[in-house]
């Protein structure tokens, strides 16, 4: 009985310790990231990418919701990019770029209130994927931007090809004083981790004389307004079945709930009438 | 039944072109370049051009979006030609209000649905599902007092080009109803079904394969996903018009506590050809 005592007392220490063991990891446990997916060829780059706008310059944008959406088959590379109610009917230039993570109000180097073109820049790094006409070339297509409707919303898609993509990037840069930039020769590409962001405000938006444009535009043109860091979506799609169930609350049935509603429109209208068909002239013989 | 639909569908546009007014959503361009460029409209229809490089790439993006126009296309939807409306499409005048209770009226029994399908006015003519979803909607509460829903059905870009399909989203009113005790959604489109239908054989009316199409609870989980799956549903109340409503909800919290009354206007004179007067002294006024 003794010795079945001193063992069942070391298994409950075994236990004690192994959760005291667990405990002090739990505490020393430092977060790391995944690594991110990247090579040389790109040959592990495959499936959904997704970024999730964040606004921008909240102040003067409000908030725009919109993501861009990636995904790789085999060759075939679909990017899909929304935004909902940007500014009416302005030209948005949009780009991936190598930075991991979007600026912030910490980035305002001038502190005048503002996320400029060139603070922004100085976080995310120079152009890497232009969403222009042509995403299969840098310079290809790069007048050709979105442009918001009269509600400020846009979308944009691109089905490209990820090996010419990638061919391109690994150019020689012909114009390495620009705002766009190639992968260096042993530099890896993914784009996972990568930044997306979205510039373009009205000509009367006011703002500061601090606020700088980038060589080519005026500042209002290349304020940023919305950006995303692409995460590679390995969640499944979402939603849920339908199961038959009506979701709640649910009225309970009132006596005399069939009754006419009052309301200030007077139907039915009245009917428009089609036009006369217009009886051609006949020809003379 | 999907055939049925689809062969009901190519009957209407069998003996010439169709012209009908609207914006450009997007743009689903192909990869060879040689293949069909898909157009996305605001109406929900897709319409397709291999001649998108000749006209319309450059133009799209830059122009189009915010312009109206006269779209003819064939049969098979191929775009034969594309004219400006010469003006500007106003926006419509809308009320928001946030954080509102909405609770569907249970329609009393499967016999009295059936009645307000059956006296649900349809008009013979090619409208937007919108607009009709809108008069439905406003007739059953004007002579009824019944507080619907609406129920919308997304269809991915991957469906739009594996079956070469015509529209990219489809609206239609969505009834609580109690049957057998059990309060029960009926889905009451009027045009393309002779009766209140359950969600699942409404939506095989449009989906080839029946497959089932995730219930969303958010826009942006359909429109984040668009190369995912075939079909997204999302059900909303009965004020709601356009795809458009659900995005400002989702980002903002707004909804529209009420009839937009512009909204019904534009519905009852694309869907029925009618135009309707608003009463500005007041409510009540005799109607039917």
């Amino acid at each position: 009985m003794k010795f079945f005592s001193f063992i069942l007392s070391q298994i409950l220490l075994l236990f004690v310790q192994a959760c005291g063991v667990s405990n002090k990891n739990n505490d020393e446990i430092n977060y790391i990231d995944p690594p991110l997916e990247e090579s040389m060829d790109g040959h592990n780059i495959s499936g959904l990418y997704l970024a999730k706008f964040e606004t921008m310059n909240p102040h003067i944008n409000g908030t725009l919701p919109g993501s861009l959406t990636l995904k790789r088959t085999n060759d075939r590379l679909q990017t899909f990019l929304r935004l909902f109610a940007g500014h009416v009917r302005i030209k948005h230039r949009q780009a991936i770029y190598p930075g991991k993570r979007c600026p912030t109000l910490s980035d305002d180097l001038n502190l005048d209130g503002h996320i400029d073109i060139i603070e922004a820049r100085s976080v995310i790094g120079k152009i890497l994927i232009p969403l222009d006409g042509n995403l299969n070339s840098q310079y290809s297509g790069k007048n050709y931007f979105p442009r918001g409707d009269l509600s400020g919303n846009y979308q944009y898609e691109k089905i490209s090809s990820f090996s010419l993509l990638l061919k391109d990037l690994r150019d020689k840069d012909e114009e390495p004083n620009d705002h766009v930039i190639k992968l260096d020769e042993n530099e890896p590409f993914g784009l996972d981790g990568r930044v997306v962001m979205i510039e373009g405000v009205s000509q009367d938006t006011l703002l500061p004389e601090t606020v700088v444009g980038d060589d080519e535009l005026k500042n209002y043109e290349s304020y940023p307004i919305a950006c995303g860091v692409i995460q590679k979506n390995t969640s499944t799609a979402p939603g849920t079945i339908y199961n038959g169930e009506t979701p709640g609350p649910t009225a309970e049935i009132g006596e005399n709930q069939d009754i006419p509603a009052e309301g200030p429109i007077h139907f039915p209208g009245r009917r428009i009438e089609p036009p006369p068909e217009e009886i051609p002239e006949e020809e003379e013989i | 039944m999907f055939s049925f639909i689809f062969l009901l569908c190519m009957s209407l546009q069998v003996f010439g072109n169709s012209t009908i007014k609207a914006r450009i959503s997007s743009i689903d361009y192909p990869l060879p370049p040689e293949n069909e460029t898909l157009i996305f409209l605001d109406t929900g229809l897709v319409i397709k051009t291999r001649k998108a490089k000749d006209f319309l790439i450059k133009k799209a993006l830059n122009e189009l979006s915010h312009h109206e126009y006269f779209f003819t296309f064939n049969q098979n939807r191929e775009l034969i030609e594309m004219k400006s409306t010469q003006n500007r499409n106003t926006k419509v005048e809308l009320l928001f209000f946030n954080n509102f209770d909405y609770v569907p009226t249970t329609i009393e029994s499967l016999a009295l649905t059936r009645k307000y399908f059956r006296e649900a006015r349809y008009y013979d003519k090619e409208s937007q599902c919108f607009n009709r979803a809108m008069v439905w909607t406003y007739e059953w509460w004007r002579r009824h007092s019944l507080r619907s829903n609406k129920i919308l059905i997304f269809f991915t870009r991957n469906y739009i080009r594996r079956y070469n399909f015509e529209w990219w989203f489809h609206i239609a009113p969505l009834v609580n109803v109690m049957d057998e005790g059990v309060v029960k959604e009926r889905v009451m489109d009027i045009k393309y079904s002779n009766g209140p239908l359950p969600i699942k054989a409404w939506t095989d009316l449009f989906m080839k394969g029946n497959p089932d199409c995730p219930i969303v609870d958010r826009y942006s989980d359909y429109a984040d996903h668009p190369y995912e799956g075939d079909c997204y549903l999302q059900r909303t109340h009965m004020y709601t018009y356009q795809p458009a409503d659900l995005q400002m909800y989702e980002a903002w919290g707004y909804q529209k506590n009420d009839f937009a009354l512009k909204e019904v206007q534009q519905a009852y004179r694309e869907a029925m050809d009618e135009i309707v007067t608003i009463d500005e002294e007041g409510r009540g006024h005799e109607i039917f």
